[in-house]
């Protein structure tokens, strides 16, 4: 008889220290740098724009309204924080914590929406639309083009909820996972540029 | 440092609290201060400071293949240095625009 004790080293000890590989698979990194790339794009063209304009885009954030903006940050940078502890959870087989660390980060999403609604209505109450000037046309097309990717940021992260309440996702097989959680990591870093690109530099 | 462990869980709750702080300094920059160069300078540096925390931590890249790591951090490194660089010199870029 072996006296070998079977100890569990218990769930945080079981997780790789050192990952050495990238999150999530290749096919979500390639989207990733291309909604990277086409966010850079937009970028590009405010700046050219505006430097042709400069007037107009020294007055526009004025105008705009900047809690808005501040708590569509604190929403987004909040649910990449749950998502990170959901994939921290996940990582140790905790996966109804996972699940409800994610749920937060759609309830976080959700709030998103409900601001940028406001937002839009505030806007039209105030007499700006798309059509104002060129700042608005292009305030317009980056945040709306970016509420389209938090909601399809949040249907991901639903579908992976789903997939992981089914059980198809355990402490060592979370690709699908991690994709998900990747790309809403990405939908905050836009966000992270966009902010001080609107709000704050004037 | 252990993707799942209590420090790592912890330092995840400090990053946000950072990033929270970050986003609220930069707003009251935004509504209390003139935009001169050195304010663009900084906001661009705070932009790169919240990418890379949100790159290394929050989404865990920071034990990730470098090529992965550095192409990320790169973006938040060239994109808001050229946007600062535009919105200081932008006679330049209208120059360098115009057809």
């Amino acid at each position: 008889m072996s006296n070998a004790v079977n100890v569990d080293p218990g769930p945080v000890d079981a997780a790789p220290d050192q990952t050495q590989e990238a999150p999530a698979n290749m096919a979500v990194w390639v989207l990733i740098w291309a909604e990277l790339t086409e966010f850079a794009l937009f970028f590009i063209v405010f700046v050219i724009v505006r430097s042709h304009e400069q007037e107009l885009f020294s007055n526009g954030p004025t105008l705009l309204n900047t809690t808005a903006g501040v708590l569509n940050t604190i929403l987004l940078l909040t649910s990449s924080y749950f998502v990170a502890r959901a994939m921290a959870a996940i990582r140790v087989n905790k996966v109804k914590t996972s699940i409800r660390w994610m749920y937060g980060t759609i309830g976080c999403g959700l709030g998103y929406c409900a601001v940028k609604a406001w937002e839009y209505h505030w806007n039209h109450e105030q007499g700006l639309d798309s059509r104002t000037d060129l700042f608005y046309t292009i305030y317009y097309y980056l945040t709306f083009n970016h509420l389209l990717h938090v909601l399809v940021g949040m249907v991901a992260i639903g579908w992976a909820c789903l997939r992981a309440h089914w059980g198809h996702f355990t402490a060592e097989s979370h690709e699908g996972y991690e994709g998900a959680a990747c790309y809403w990591h990405m939908i905050d870093l836009v966000w992270i540029i966009i902010f001080p690109l609107l709000y704050v530099m004037r | 440092m252990n993707l799942a462990s209590k420090p790592y869980v912890k330092l995840l709750t400090w990053v946000w609290w950072a990033l929270v702080a970050m986003t609220l300094i930069s707003a009251l920059v935004a509504e209390s201060i003139d935009p001169t160069a050195s304010v663009v300078l900084a906001i661009s540096v705070v932009i790169a400071i919240k990418g890379r925390l949100v790159v290394d931590w929050l989404m865990g890249m920071k034990s990730a293949p470098m090529v992965f790591r550095q192409l990320m951090l790169a973006y938040f490194y060239v994109v808001p240095l050229l946007i600062a660089l535009a919105l200081i010199f932008p006679d330049t870029v209208q120059r360098l625009t115009t057809l």
